[in-house]
């Protein structure tokens, strides 16, 4: 990231305004990526607070932490687009949940169709995610990787699948993208509960 | 060892030096000069073609018909090149084999291990020593066809020191290893205290460390911020985002322009129209539609996008600053 910031927005005397400025400092950081960033995370976070009841919040912000990162970073980086599909994998097997729970509940035959159709794909994802992780038993093609190098794979997401070397290159993007991601919501955090 | 037909001047003998190559070549015999004018020919780089042809000929020839090739490069020192030449075709583990006999198997003139196209880069610095080698190999490649990897335009330059295997398994592999190397260098200035760490198990240590805190520490705020107050209204922000900042993003997608110089100007109630006509005075091209470029590559990820509450209660609905403390928005100013 560029180290170029933007003119620091002077405190407004007009209360009412103070939340949109800062909000849109928020937003309006030193980055491209930093405001995709804030961009995904703050929609994210608005939507949830909505929707979600409290007791589940916690663990969807997360994930919405997650995935607005993920989206930031963009499709050309291999822990992305790995953060995306687990997302996607997840949601899918909750559709599936779902429809299962309701055929259960009451079977209609035409339901079934659909359902099943939903609860294929599903299993076809789910699956592979298995695999994936199933892979990971086999160590791929790694000559003079020291022993710790697993602890990172099962850090990084999609790391299971990755050489050593761009492993290393993953890492530290996800470095990155995890400090903007703290920063953002440490910033967040602070605004919110500043009174 | 040196031939007699090694000139006794310096430098700029470059002219008996031509002269004796025709007598070299007429020596040698035609095919190795056929073959070293095919590798010469052959050569589309600076450095004259190949060298396979000194595979074949004795020390001193080698040295000759490396030196009107090396002439226009190197500093010409017949010493130097004497030495290179040498060093240059015979890569075998010990350098100081100086009897040309046994042309090295095809092993190590397969040398590829990625040389840069032009070694007149490396000409100009470091000893012959490194030069013939990798003018020599080099020349290899190309004589030889290589693998794929001759037809790559980016080389990444192996040095290959003195003294060390260059067969192409210890040369990839060097290669490789100093790739990591950078790699982790790059790591260790991301993480911070990592700098004074040495040995690779123990900033490895540390980079994990690093990135487990990190993730507890998005799991602590993601509890902070679920328990954030509920007066806070955020109905207002969804429509602010969606105008504004997928308008910004877009652009900063579409142009690359910095928007540092979009700056946020002080908003009375009428700020985020102020801000919409600030936007188009800016940028008066005819805009795609705002959230094109994010929502395309969420529309792949997300088959459910979010609804927007179109609200007509601009921010200023917010609760936020009821109590009337003062927010800390110079806070917000984030490294990144």
């Amino acid at each position: 990231m560029d180290g170029k910031r933007t003119t620091p927005p002077h405190p407004n005397p007009n209360p009412s305004s103070a939340a949109l400025q800062a909000g849109a400092a928020a937003a309006a950081a030193e980055s491209s990526k930093a405001r995709m960033l804030a961009f995904h995370f703050l929609r994210a976070l608005s939507r949830i607070h909505r929707v979600t009841p409290v007791r589940r919040r916690t663990r969807t912000i997360r994930r919405a932490a997650y995935s607005s990162m993920a989206r930031a970073a963009g499709p050309r980086r291999a822990w992305s687009r790995a953060l995306l599909g687990q997302a996607r994998a997840r949601r899918a097997r909750r559709a599936v949940l779902v429809r299962r729970r309701v055929l259960t509940a009451a079977a209609p035959a035409p339901a079934a169709g659909g359902g099943g159709g939903r609860f294929i794909a599903a299993g076809g994802e789910t699956s592979a995610a298995a695999a994936a992780a199933a892979s990971r038993v086999l160590p791929p093609r790694q000559a003079g990787e020291p022993p710790r190098a697993d602890a990172l794979r099962r850090l990084v997401p999609g790391g299971d699948a990755m050489e050593y070397c761009s492993l290393l290159d993953e890492t530290a993007d996800y470095l990155r993208s995890l400090r903007a991601q703290v920063q953002l919501m440490q910033g967040l955090v602070d605004l919110f509960s500043c009174q | 060892m040196r031939h007699h037909t090694q000139p006794p001047e310096v430098p700029g003998a470059g002219d008996d030096i031509r002269d004796l190559i025709p007598v070299a070549s007429s020596a040698s015999g035609s095919a190795a000069w056929s073959s070293s004018s095919k590798g010469e020919g052959g050569g589309g780089d600076g450095s004259g073609g190949s060298f396979t042809a000194l595979l074949g000929l004795p020390t001193s020839q080698a040295m000759e018909l490396l030196l009107p090739a090396a002439a226009p490069t190197f500093p010409a020192d017949p010493h130097l090149v004497d030495r290179g030449a040498r060093f240059s075709a015979f890569a075998s583990p010990s350098p100081s084999s100086a009897s040309p006999n046994s042309p090295p198997p095809p092993s190590s003139a397969t040398a590829t291990a990625k040389r840069k196209a032009d070694p007149a880069d490396r000409v100009s610095k470091g000893k012959a020593a490194k030069k013939g080698k990798t003018a020599a190999a080099s020349g290899e490649d190309k004589d030889w066809g290589g693998d794929g990897e001759n037809d790559k335009p980016a080389y990444v330059h192996v040095r290959a020191r003195r003294g060390q295997a260059t067969d192409s398994h210890s040369l990839a592999e060097r290669a490789r290893r100093e790739k990591i190397n950078a790699r982790m260098e790059l790591l260790k200035d991301l993480v911070p205290g990592c700098s004074k760490v040495s040995g690779t198990a123990l900033v490895l240590d540390e980079i994990i460390n690093h990135v487990q805190s990190l993730q507890r520490q998005v799991e602590y705020l993601s509890m902070r911020l679920a328990a954030v107050n509920p007066r806070v209204d955020f109905g207002g922000l969804d429509n602010f985002l969606t105008t504004e900042c997928g308008r910004i993003t877009s652009l900063s997608y579409k142009n690359g322009m910095d928007l540092e110089q979009v700056t946020w100007p002080d908003m009375g109630v009428n700020g985020a129209r102020h801000l919409m006509q600030l936007q188009q005075h800016f940028w008066h091209g005819d805009l795609a539609h705002p959230l094109q470029p994010p929502s395309q590559w969420e529309k792949r990820a997300d088959p459910h996008p979010p609804v927007f509450s179109n609200s007509s209660s601009s921010l200023f609905g917010y609760d936020l600053a009821s109590s009337g403390a003062q927010p800390q928005t110079g806070k917000l100013k984030m490294e990144l």
